[in-house]
């Protein structure tokens, strides 16, 4: 399957369901890249790595190990988009490639920090999974 | 030289085998034992030859051969034709029967299936239990 655009494809599955676009519309879901100053809630994404999983001929099994954040001004606005994310990440046909299998390992919570002054940092939330698809 | 582990082709009755995660083929012929009684030292002959194959594979209903090896553990067939092509004119060839196939499923992770391979000589073939070409 020539021309799998993995974190094409990642962005795809995310912004493809409603439940997160009516959240967050997808201009404001980015790979691993956000202006500091950019509107919350925000989603921003990275393949931490990709590694083939299978040897036998024809379509190769790879796995993507992915970190998806949830970028919002509270703790509680980052884990309100939360749920959706969960239904968001599964199997299907993303562009080219097929999510044959989408493994939640789980999330972090990094809360709001306010700091001397106007400086402030935002909630995070950031969601692992696991990415089965063949090439 | 070494060979890329990526397998050119595996095929089980003549179909390729997808989504394997890795295989690995044992030949053996154990020495027997014909040491006599009171003899202070032991003493082998050349044994039995034997071959066996094991595959792990990232199981998919989607994937026939998948469910073909199941059945045919099964259903007892007949032994079918496994070939393991590591690259191009480095074959490893036999009949065999599926004796083993094991379903594991654990948390953070995908299904897996092991199957385990008894090669058997063929009337028709060599007396190897394998052809290593």
């Amino acid at each position: 399957m020539p021309g799998v655009n993995i974190e094409q494809d990642v962005r795809t599955m995310i912004a493809s369901y409603s439940g997160i676009t009516n959240a967050i519309p997808a201009a404001r879901i980015s790979h691993g890249y956000r202006l500091q100053d950019g509107i919350l809630p925000a989603i921003t994404y990275e393949l931490t790595n990709v590694v083939q999983q299978s040897i036998s001929g024809g379509a190769k099994l790879w796995l993507a190990s992915v970190e998806i954040t949830i970028i919002a001004a509270t703790t509680k606005a980052a884990l309100d988009v939360l749920p959706a994310l969960k239904v968001a990440c599964g199997a299907g046909q993303y562009n080219i490639a097929e999510f044959e299998a989408v493994i939640w390992n789980g999330h972090t919570t990094s809360a709001a920090v306010v700091g001397e002054g106007d400086e402030q940092e935002p909630a995070e939330v950031t969601a692992s999974i696991d990415i089965y698809y063949r090439d | 030289m070494a060979i890329n582990a990526a397998l050119t082709s595996l095929t089980w009755k003549g179909v390729a085998v997808p989504a394997v995660g890795s295989v690995s083929i044992s030949v053996t012929r154990p020495a027997l034992d014909i040491t006599p009684i009171g003899t202070p030292t032991q003493q082998y002959i050349a044994g039995v030859a034997g071959a066996t194959a094991t595959l792990d594979l990232f199981f998919d209903e989607d994937d026939a051969p998948h469910w073909t090896m199941l059945g045919d553990i099964q259903t007892a067939t007949a032994a079918g034709s496994l070939v393991i092509t590591l690259e191009a004119n480095t074959t490893v060839t036999g009949d065999a029967f599926v004796t083993s196939y094991e379903i594991t499923a654990q948390a953070q992770s995908v299904v897996r299936a092991n199957v385990q391979f008894q090669y058997t000589t063929a009337a028709s073939a060599s007396a190897n239990p394998v052809t290593i070409a």
